[in-house]
């Protein structure tokens, strides 16, 4: 038995999909980016997320790295945000254990005008 | 701070090269000094994000008509019409790394307005706007002034019945 951490194989597109919708509840974020070529999916059980990536790490946790558009506000403080949003939401689907480092890729910006 | 640049015609490449050598000067401090990392993982802000700000910025001081050369201003109203590009990329280049970002302008500025004075208030405008919004640093603001616009230069639609 390895001494790393196993996740279950359905905690990959759990988090990816928690993290999605955690950081699309997130004032200010409007979308997220399927990327160049669906880059930038999780498909899982025929599933399919645009705008979050999720990877094994070395120490069996999963990075995310997800792709939003969103308003222009200053964009630091809306990254901290989102990561603040998608921990809180991991935490109550039990799978912070699984949670890695959290990627904010500011795709885009929305403006109000036209 | 250190951004800013000359009112000249930037050279191809140039805001690439001041990026890189910049962010090669001192690699043991900067992962700490950036507001865009934290020990739960890294914020990176796409060029598009860096060009629409630094667009919005330009055209929000005084003295500025338009951005982009003759060219693209050319090949833009062609395009935007039939909506394959945004207007707001005209006339911005940018490099963006995961620290600091830097500006290429192109711009047209009324005639009878100070050439220095607009060039600097938009530097400055465009340092504020994009450092307070993304929390990149701008190493540079570079700025072409292409032409002047005097009232009057724009040629009129056809019509489109007689």
């Amino acid at each position: 038995m390895s001494e790393l951490a196993t996740p279950r194989s359905s905690d990959r597109a759990a988090l990816a999909r928690i993290a999605l919708e955690a950081a699309l509840a997130v004032g200010d974020v409007v979308g997220a980016e399927a990327g160049p070529h669906g880059a930038w999916v999780t498909e899982a059980g025929g599933e399919r997320l645009p705008g979050v990536v999720a990877v094994a790490q070395a120490d069996g946790r999963y990075a995310l790295d997800l792709h939003l558009i969103v308003r222009p506000v200053p964009l630091h403080e809306l990254a901290e945000r989102i990561r603040e949003r998608v921990v809180r939401a991991s935490e109550r689907a039990g799978l912070e254990g699984a949670l890695g480092s959290i990627g904010v890729s500011i795709e885009d910006i929305e403006l109000l005008e036209g | 701070m250190e951004a800013g640049g000359p009112t000249s015609k930037p050279k191809p490449g140039e805001a690439a090269l001041a990026r890189q050598s910049s962010a090669r000067t001192s690699p043991d401090t900067i992962e700490t000094s950036s507001p865009l990392t934290s020990e739960r993982g890294s914020t990176s802000i796409a060029d598009t994000v860096v060009t629409k700000i630094a667009s919005i910025a330009a055209r929000e001081v005084r003295g500025v008509h338009q951005l982009g050369g003759g060219v693209s201003r050319a090949v833009g109203a062609v395009t935007q019409r039939v909506g394959i590009t945004d207007e707001r990329s005209q006339g911005v280049s940018v490099e963006v790394g995961e620290r600091e970002a830097a500006v290429d302008l192109t711009l047209v500025i009324e005639y009878g307005e100070s050439i220095p004075r607009v060039a600097q208030a938009v530097r400055d405008n465009v340092i504020k706007r994009i450092e307070g919004t993304t929390g990149l640093s701008v190493t540079e603001v570079n700025i072409a002034v292409d032409d002047l616009y005097f009232p009057g230069d724009e040629t009129p639609e056809p019509a489109r019945v007689e």
